[in-house]
């Protein structure tokens, strides 16, 4: 017997084929008929006349670990329709992790990933050390399903203690660690995440930094045992040397047989032909045999300030640069100063030219009111200059004010839209869940729709659903995941075509003690089912459901 | 939204630096993935080559305090071997 019935959708299958009206069939969590007409009975039916009916979407690169331990929803992704989340990237997870190097990734998760202390101490009870441990702590708690990476940081420092800071490992240590992630592996590991780039708090390489390439082939090699899949994170600042890891993670590809994927690949005005001659070589691998997936956002990137720091923004202007990498007190009296201000402003507008600053928006401030607000309008309003203006608001609330330039990079959705539809590119890098009180990370997929879909027409609908479910199943090998198939998980997304996209970025409270953190609404999302239970409707909020599961089972 | 620090500040050709060595030829702020202002620093090779290095806040000011510069702007002519320290390994 049918426990739901989803009746009159369009159905968009996940596989990129066309869309189809009909009826679907989900009992115990699965999808039992997909098409056609069902009778009536006892089921909960869910009526989708006008709707978009979509396998649920699948998130690649987030950093929900911590989340997922006190909001088993990972709000407000669900929201977005996604259903499933691959945690742990970057080489950070939350196992296996010795409780004596708790603090110590707690203070990484914390620079690379900002992230605050509350979202991990006194958050939830951590009691796990092994990986098994903490997937089994996941268990009832979440409602959305989770594909968790092993982090080649917390492996190193089980295996190497202090050591993993300081040196290539030896031949005994490689072999613990090649025990580990096969531990890992077989508890339900996606696979494993390694970084080229992170720092600690200290500005030190995180651990996964000082291996030797020795030792990542021989953990390739034990993903090989499984199939699954290397995440790393490359030097994106450099091109060149991009192409040299693309380049190595084919060859790990080939010699090993798993899938490797490499985030974040940006496109940017500033160096045209990253992403292009990237995404060439990439193409040249596949040809060889090897999977070497990129991950692409779609939301472009803002920069975002305050003169309580001294941000690049300010480069171009070195006596605005110089004081504002003064110490505060200091800082505070400069722009006190009256000939000080008439000197910066002088700077920043020469001959009475405030373009540089009128476009900046208000982006967090004491004054709701000022939120959202554009400097050059406000300062019209004030009969004052934008930069006078930045100076005079971040002296009322001791610089704690902040400004953001809006699409400063990723920012041409005519080159981004291609970019996203390329076979050969992931969907991905939203990183839910980190940078929290920076920016939102979340409603990427509901972007995709509103920007590249309806507005500017460069994939289509089906073409992007399939981008975000049957492609990323199958590119992280999610059995029976991202289609809607008969016997496939009942991951279903219901939402309007016309409106699906993301709200405005706004700060909340919500997180443990209190915390601030940007999120971003959903659109045009109608109701999200996770394993075949309604977990969020548009019309009545989050429920109670937590039929989340290891989506590797 | 007109930005002018996200102009290509560029080597002009009335001091012209010698390519017996790399150096730098451009520099420009961009948005980094974190929403923080990046520097992104072009090179031109002995051979001709260009390429770019993308700094966050601490490597730019490094790489300005090390170059005794001021201003991204003056950084253009600087030889590139002091942007490569700071490269990791």
């Amino acid at each position: 017997m049918l426990d739901v019935i989803i009746r009159n959708g369009r159905i968009v299958d996940g596989s990129g084929l066309p869309a189809f009206e009909g009826d679907i069939g989900i009992e115990g969590g699965s999808i039992r008929s997909v098409g056609g007409r069902l009778p009536s009975g006892d089921a909960h039916e869910i009526d989708a006349r006008g709707q978009v009916v979509a396998p649920g979407f699948i998130d690649p690169h987030t950093h929900f670990d911590a989340q997922l331990m006190w909001d088993g929803q990972a709000r407000p992704a669900l929201e977005h329709g996604i259903t499933t989340v691959v945690s742990g990237n970057c080489s950070l997870s939350l196992a296996p992790l010795k409780a004596e190097h708790r603090s110590k990734l707690v203070r990484m998760f914390q620079q690379i990933e900002e992230m605050p202390d509350a979202a991990f101490n006194g958050a939830f009870e951590w009691a796990w050390e092994g990986f098994a441990d903490y997937v089994e702590a996941m268990r009832g708690r979440v409602a959305l399903n989770v594909a968790p990476l092993a982090g080649h940081s917390p492996l190193r420092l089980w295996a190497m203690g202090e050591a993993a800071q300081k040196r290539a490992a030896n031949a005994d240590e490689i072999r613990t660690m090649q025990g580990l992630l096969r531990e890992c592996l077989e508890a339900g590991a996606v696979g494993l995440s390694t970084s080229y780039v992170d720092v600690d708090e200290n500005l030190s390489p995180v651990p996964s930094r000082y291996a030797h390439h020795n030792e990542i082939e021989a953990l390739a090699e034990t993903l090989g045992e499984f199939g699954r899949m290397l995440q790393v994170v490359p030097e994106f600042y450099n091109t060149d040397i991009t192409l040299a890891r693309v380049d190595q993670l084919a060859e790990l590809s080939l010699a090993h047989r798993i899938p490797t994927t490499f985030s974040p690949l940006f496109d940017s005005a500033v160096v045209p032909d990253n992403s292009s001659r990237v995404v060439a070589r990439v193409a040249e691998q596949f040809a060889r045999g090897a999977r070497v997936w990129p991950q692409v956002q779609t939301r472009p990137i803002d920069i975002s300030f305050s003169l309580d720091q001294a941000s690049l923004f300010f480069v171009a202007l070195p006596m605005w640069y110089l004081i504002l990498r003064m110490p505060h007190d200091q800082k505070l009296a400069l722009l006190r100063n009256q000939g000080t201000v008439d000197g910066l402003i002088k700077a920043a507008e020469p001959g009475g030219d405030t373009s540089r600053f009128a476009g900046l928006l208000i982006r967090d401030s004491q004054d709701e009111k000022l939120i959202g607000r554009r400097l050059g309008d406000l300062a019209d309003e004030h009969g004052t200059s934008p930069a006078r203006l930045m100076i005079e608001l971040s002296l009322a609330e001791d610089l704690q004010i902040h400004f953001l330039a809006a699409s400063m990079g990723h920012e041409d959705p005519s080159r981004i839209g291609p970019l996203l539809a390329d076979d050969h590119v992931h969907i991905g890098a939203s990183d839910g869940g980190a940078h929290i009180q920076s920016f939102a990370t979340y409603g990427d997929t509901g972007y995709l729709f509103s920007e590249f879909v309806r507005k500017g027409r460069h994939l289509g609908l089906e073409h992007a659903v399939r981008k975000i479910t049957g492609d990323t199943a199958q590119i992280w090998g999610l059995a029976n995941r991202g289609l809607l198939r008969r016997h496939h998980a009942a991951d279903i997304v219901i939402f309007d075509p016309e409106r699906i996209g993301r709200g405005e970025e706004r700060p909340v409270t919500d997180m443990p003690e209190g915390g601030m953190r940007y999120v971003r609404s959903a659109s045009g999302i109608h109701s999200v089912l996770v394993n075949g239970e309604v977990a969020y409707t548009s019309a009545g909020g989050y429920t109670d459901s937590r039929s989340g599961v290891l989506a590797t089972l | 939204m007109s930005m002018p620090t996200a102009t290509f500040a560029r080597h002009t050709s009335c001091n012209p630096v010698t390519l017996s060595q790399p150096r730098i030829v451009a520099v420009r702020v961009a948005a980094g993935h974190d929403g923080q202002a990046e520097l992104v620093v072009q090179v031109r090779f002995e051979n001709g080559a260009i390429g770019t290095v993308t700094l966050n806040a601490l490597f730019a000011q490094k790489l300005m305090e090390d170059c005794q510069v001021d201003s991204a702007e003056q950084l253009i002519g600087q030889p590139c071997q002091r942007l490569f320290d700071l490269m990791p390994d």
